[in-house]
């Protein structure tokens, strides 16, 4: 967790060159993910975050190559230590999953077999991967269970999923994904169903596993208040694309692209007084079919000049490990000027983030996909 | 209180709701029963945010729907405008209650998936509103307007052709549609994302300027509570455990419950010290054996004999700020426990 960890760029466990994932639908083709690169080191941390449909499940099912289908298309190339995860035949993929990268999900009661003890399910990827016999595989799962805090593992692992709590289940799952203790893991949203306290309880549970395990993670979320703190390094995805990159803190301290700064300020926070207006981003997210010239946030963004709809903005190193894809920079004297000259013009969507009010556009008729 | 009392209750002149000792229980086998909601009183005057929060399962669904009597309480009252609407039934209750809407947390699937939008919101007047079709539909487009929908657009539309947030706005519009007095939003905006939540908190307090609405919010994330909220009650297991303004309930916790809370939710800070080795074990006590006195006790850091003894009362710490336990922490206020 801590960024001294960090070893240096050439041992990269996971690297992501070019990424992109579509899908042929009825009314086009759905470009869900669209030349990602990053690279994530061992026991290294990453959050990814963004809105609905911007693309950071679809990324991670990618990379695990969970989406399967005729119509799903891929390119790029996605590195695991030395093996080229796209170009492996499935039955290979299947060795990798749960023992070298393993994925915790939203929702433990679908995640979890319904009518299988939860003993069992931990059980069972022990015994398929380590190949340890009946008795010894019991043994091991009631010490995953205690690992994760669940109390009277003994007797836990003769109960079935609809008996335990949201928290208990997700716990469950997380023994599952640690069973075979991956060196890489991929928790999405997986603290979106459960209540405040048990989101701590379980988002301090997997930082606590990951640091035991110097096992790396990658934290898929829509909640900057997630990943604060808690991971080393943030991407922040907008329609298939990432806009921003950089090491937590940064992102934090020195907001680059106007996105993130938007979803930062729309966050009600406890420290504010009570009846504080809050910076909504105007419309919603676009619905990756259309190809649009320029940004694809410049339909919302409050500072989109002329050139942001004209021309797309590339992902550019603007400090040391710090990328930012955006032509007017937030905290740049332009960034000043486009928003002067937005707010004098009265354009919608510098209003929404000034006066909080709510700006739509038509409805479309095609789904926004995504979680 | 996790306990019971009713020192946070104010003049009987000022409020809009008063709900007193409501109790709502479920059965579940012959002699077995929930304890959903275990005594809880609150009130609300007229222009009010009232922001209820707990964990799922400490029954603050069940308290609000029970206000509106789906279903009625097992025992309390509820006084609504002069009349205890326990008391009221068939048509006199089903009138009442047109004053009192309700908004739920999936806008999708309470919208009817198979109307179209201009019916689903026409669909109160055509029980209790004008008779007249082109004043319905006058009153539909006001309502769809004052939502940021565009009427002419969307009459014909189904709810499928709308975004989650549209949906949810396209709900308040049928709940203002009938010009309620009160609304209870159950969870409004934590099937959102947080831009569109940010939508949907402002329209819903330019709403309650506009209509002169009183609303009673249920939700779990605190900052959101508070955002809305001119006071908070706190809820732990079917009883109430700290009453008070809302800035004074967050700068000071005084129920070490509120306190778990406020230190659980994840905060928008890298520099917010995370020790992950923090990591408690069990989970909330069952509502059909909750324990004895106070219910917060087999989780509290400060329980005592006393407080499985003795259920907490509700008392007054501050100006306007009730908490119900043996040990509160106000004898240390530390603002700071907020970000902690």
């Amino acid at each position: 967790m801590t960024e001294s960890a960090t070893p240096s760029r050439s041992e990269a466990l996971l690297e992501v060159e070019d990424l992109s994932t579509h899908f042929s639908i009825g009314a086009g083709r759905l470009r869900a993910v669209d030349g990602v690169s990053f690279s994530l080191q061992p026991g290294q941390t990453m959050g990814i975050v963004g809105e609905s449909g911007s693309g950071k499940t679809v990324l991670s099912r990618t990379i695990m190559r969970l989406n399967l289908g005729n119509n799903v298309h891929t390119s790029g190339r996605v590195r695991f230590l030395d093996k080229d995860l796209l170009e492996l035949p499935m039955k290979a993929m299947t060795d990798i999953w749960g023992q070298e990268i393993a994925m915790v999900f939203q929702d433990p009661m679908t995640s979890l077999n319904p009518v299988v003890k939860v003993g069992r399910q931990v059980s069972e990827h022990v015994r398929k991967h380590l190949g340890v016999s009946k008795t010894e595989a019991k043994k091991l799962a009631v010490e995953l269970l205690r690992s994760v805090r669940i109390p009277e593992a003994e007797t836990a692992i003769d109960r079935y999923p609809h008996e335990l709590s949201g928290g208990m289940r997700q716990r469950v799952s997380i023994a599952i994904a640690l069973a075979c203790s991956p060196k890489l893991l991929f928790a999405d949203e997986p603290t979106t169903a459960l209540d405040v306290t048990v989101q701590h309880q379980i988002l301090n549970l997997l930082g606590m596993q990951q640091q035991e395990r110097s096992m790396a993670m990658v934290l898929v979320t829509h909640d900057l208040g997630v990943v604060a703190g808690r991971t080393d390094e943030i991407l922040v995805m907008y329609a298939g694309k990432i806009v921003e990159k950089a090491k937590t803190a940064e992102i934090f301290q020195t907001t680059e692209h106007p996105y993130t700064e938007a979803l930062l300020r729309s966050i009600p926070k406890t420290d504010q007084p009570s009846h504080t207006r809050l910076a909504a981003i105007a419309g919603r997210p676009p619905t990756l079919i259309e190809i649009s010239k320029g940004c694809s946030f410049s339909p919302r963004c409050p500072y989109a000049q002329e050139r942001c709809f004209e021309e797309e903005p590339v992902l550019e190193e603007t400090t040391p490990g710090h990328y930012t894809a955006c032509w007017y920079r937030v905290g740049t004297p332009e960034n000043q000027e486009a928003w002067d000259k937005n707010l004098a013009a009265g354009r919608l969507s510098t209003l929404a983030i000034d006066q909080g009010h709510i700006v739509d556009e038509v409805p479309v008729n095609v789904g926004s996909g995504g979680n | 209180m996790a306990g019971s009392g009713k020192a946070h209750l104010r003049g009987r002149e000022d409020v809009l709701i008063r709900a007193e000792d409501l109790v709502v229980e479920f059965p579940v086998s012959k002699d077995r029963v929930v304890n959903a909601v275990s005594g809880i009183s609150l009130d609300v005057k007229r222009g009010e945010t009232l922001g209820l929060v707990g964990e799922s399962g400490c029954g603050k669904s069940t308290t609000a729907k029970s206000l509106i009597q789906l279903p009625p309480p097992t025992s309390g009252t509820v006084n609504f405008a002069g009349n205890d609407l326990t008391e009221l039934a068939g048509e006199d209750l089903r009138r009442t209650r047109t004053d009192l809407q309700m908004i739920f947390q999936d806008p999708i699937s309470s919208l009817n998936p198979r109307r179209k939008i201009g019916d689903v919101v026409a669909e109160p007047l055509r029980v209790w509103g004008p008779r007249e079709s082109t004043e319905q539909k006058e009153l539909v487009n006001a309502m769809l307007e004052a939502v940021g929908i565009d009427p002419q657009i969307a009459r014909d539309k189904r709810p499928h052709e709308f975004s989650g947030g549209q949906c949810q706005r396209i709900s308040i519009a049928r709940a203002l549609v009938l010009n309620p007095q009160v609304i209870i939003c159950d969870e409004p905006v934590s099937a959102l994302d947080v831009s569109v939540q940010a939508q949907i908190l402002n329209m819903l307090e330019d709403l309650k300027a506009d209509y002169g609405l009183t609303l009673v919010f249920i939700a779990h994330d605190l900052a959101v509570v508070k955002n809305v909220s001119d006071r908070v009650a706190v809820m732990y297991l079917g009883k109430m455990c700290e009453v008070s303004e809302s800035n004074s309930l967050y700068a000071t916790p005084a129920h070490p419950y509120t306190r778990l809370l406020l230190s659980s939710s994840p905060v928008p800070d890298p520099e917010a010290n995370i020790d992950v080795t923090m990591v408690e074990e069990g989970d909330i006590p069952s509502p059909i054996d909750p324990p004895s006195g106070c219910r917060f006790r087999t989780r509290c850091e400060y329980a005592t004999e006393r407080c499985a003894q003795e259920e907490p009362v509700m008392r007054p710490v501050y100006e306007d700020h009730f908490v119900a336990c043996h040990h509160p922490l106000v004898s240390v206020p530390e603002p700071a426990e907020v970000s902690a």
